[in-house]
């Protein structure tokens, strides 16, 4: 395996030396280095150093993604862990991190991470996090809730 | 502090359909844009593709969403069963589709009518009919094979045969078949007669033809060792296969024909639902597991009848994997319909 390095440069100026496998998880530094190879520095105009240094973390981590079922379980627990350390804005600015350097694994584990953690928000809340506009009148509103009254009524639920 | 970030369409609706149909549901309240994407067809399917399954649980005519709580089970924690729906009556029989064993009938939903199937029939059915990839499986039998896993292919409108893990033609030989997360078959055999007091269950790899299946055990229990004063055969049941456990429902007959359902597993038996009140005979208590969705259905009004409203009807839908499936049920007194693959033909005349 190639131990040739390669240096990855954020939106605001923070290095990253990496190992080219680690680099490569980012597919978008992969088709840089298929068009190229003799690049060894990037700039990645989209992310910040806080939020690219997180992306590496779990690149390093995915390295080899080995099939046997044991390494499996740790790598999920690792992903498990992995997310807890993150507010769902941190999140968010991830996910486009992991959207732009093209992760896929990544973009899948935070977003069902974060509709994992919006399920139980309210739309207000929700509103909140997405930056969307509340564009209905009150009665369009209450018009939604009582057509869909099942999903907000929780009450009374009765036993056999 | 971070400035929140605007995410684009392709990104949101990457996180929305990951979100379950019923908080979706709420979420409608939004913003008019969500609105309209939860009912964008493309956002439905995918969210189906990745929605959790859920069990419901028939019995005495009605219908029950349930939650088995397995966590913990082999490490000591008490197993509990919550039912967390609302009860909903199943509409009178009369309108149920009826599967008749001398003759099979086919319905069509685009011309609204029965078809006869042109199969010599010289077998019998020995349990109740599970969905998967397009068809239908049963357990069959005849005389000279004995049982054996019988299935319809809806497309080809041919019904075919494959042999099950064992061999066998005694009538005491109970065989139920279950789904296991709508990719895998799986078959329960207890032989209560000759006093053997063992179940075994297997699990069917992936398959997309039937003709690909091919069986693995999966568990093996000897009742022996629970102690129990007896062994009733059982009706239904569904697999846990991270926990390696069944949870399995029956009739009680020396108990006033209660419906009782337990988890068991290698080790492990716990009684987690007793009925209260005295049981019928004739409750045919069924497990199904089934996908909350977003998917709309269009109620048709039956002919003469007064059209009645449309309405979304989100929590009990239950679509096939490819949607070749055409059983509905009408379930009354609610919005809600039940439109079970798992489930299509368990009145048997």
């Amino acid at each position: 395996m190639s131990s040739n390095k390669i240096v990855l440069t954020s939106s605001d100026g923070e290095s990253f030396e990496v190992e080219e496998v680690v680099a490569r998880k980012l597919q978008i530094v992969g088709h840089m280095l298929e068009d190229d190879c003799v690049i060894n520095e990037i700039p990645l105009q989209n992310v910040t150093g806080d939020i690219l240094s997180m992306v590496i973390e779990y690149c390093k981590t995915h390295v080899d993604e080995e099939e046997s079922e044991e390494a499996q379980t740790k790598l999920k627990t690792w992903d498990e862990e992995f997310m807890k350390k993150f507010d769902i804005k941190t999140l968010l600015q991830i996910i486009l991190a992991a959207n732009y350097l093209n992760v896929k694994g990544l973009l899948d584990l935070v977003s069902q991470t974060i509709a994992d953690t919006i399920k139980d928000y309210t739309p207000e809340q929700i509103r909140e996090v997405f930056g969307v506009e509340n564009d209905y009148t009150e009665e369009e509103e209450a018009e939604v809730r009582k057509e869909n009254a099942w999903a907000f009524d929780e009450a009374d639920t009765p036993k056999p | 502090m971070m400035k929140i970030p605007n995410l684009p369409d392709d990104l949101e609706s990457e996180i929305l359909c990951r979100v379950p149909a019923k908080s979706l549901t709420k979420l409608k309240t939004t913003c008019k844009r969500w609105h309209a994407l939860f009912r964008d067809p493309r956002f439905v399917k995918q969210n189906l593709g990745k929605s959790a399954r859920e069990v419901m649980l028939l019995m005495n005519h009605r219908v029950h969403s349930i939650s088995v709580n397995r966590h913990g089970i082999h490490d000591g924690v008490d197993a509990s069963m919550e039912f967390s729906g609302k009860l909903i009556r199943l509409s009178d029989s009369k309108d149920v589709k009826k599967l008749r064993v001398a003759v099979f009938e086919i319905y069509d939903f685009g011309s609204d009518s029965w078809r006869v199937l042109d199969d010599d029939m010289i077998w019998g059915i020995f349990s109740a009919g599970v969905s998967l990839n397009g068809d239908t499986f049963w357990i069959g039998g005849d005389k000279e094979t004995g049982f054996f896993l019988m299935y319809f292919d809806f497309t080809t409108e041919r019904f075919g045969r494959f042999p099950l893990p064992y061999q066998s033609f005694d009538y005491e030989d109970i065989a139920v078949l279950s789904l296991v997360r709508e990719e895998k078959l799986s078959l329960l055999n207890q032989n209560l007669h000759r006093n053997s007091s063992e179940m075994k269950i297997w699990v069917t790899n992936k398959f997309d033809e039937a003709k690909d299946l091919s069986w693995s055990q999966f568990l093996v229990v000897d009742f022996d060792k629970f102690t129990l004063p007896y062994v009733n055969s059982v009706i239904s049941f569904f697999l846990d296969e991270e926990s390696k456990v069944a949870v399995c429902c029956y009739t009680d007959m020396e108990d006033e024909e209660r419906t009782k359902i337990y988890i068991v597993g290698v080790d492990l038996y716990k009684e987690v639902y007793k009925e209260v009140t005295k049981g019928s005979i004739l409750n045919w208590p069924c497990f199904v597991s089934y996908a909350p969705n977003l998917v709309h259905i269009q109620k048709t009004s039956p002919k003469g009848k007064k059209k009645m409203r449309e309405k979304e009807v989100t929590q009990m839908n239950h679509l096939s994997t490819d949607g070749r499936q055409t059983w509905q049920e009408a379930l009354t007194q609610s919005d809600a319909k039940l439109k079970s693959n798992a489930y299509p033909n368990y009145v048997v005349e």
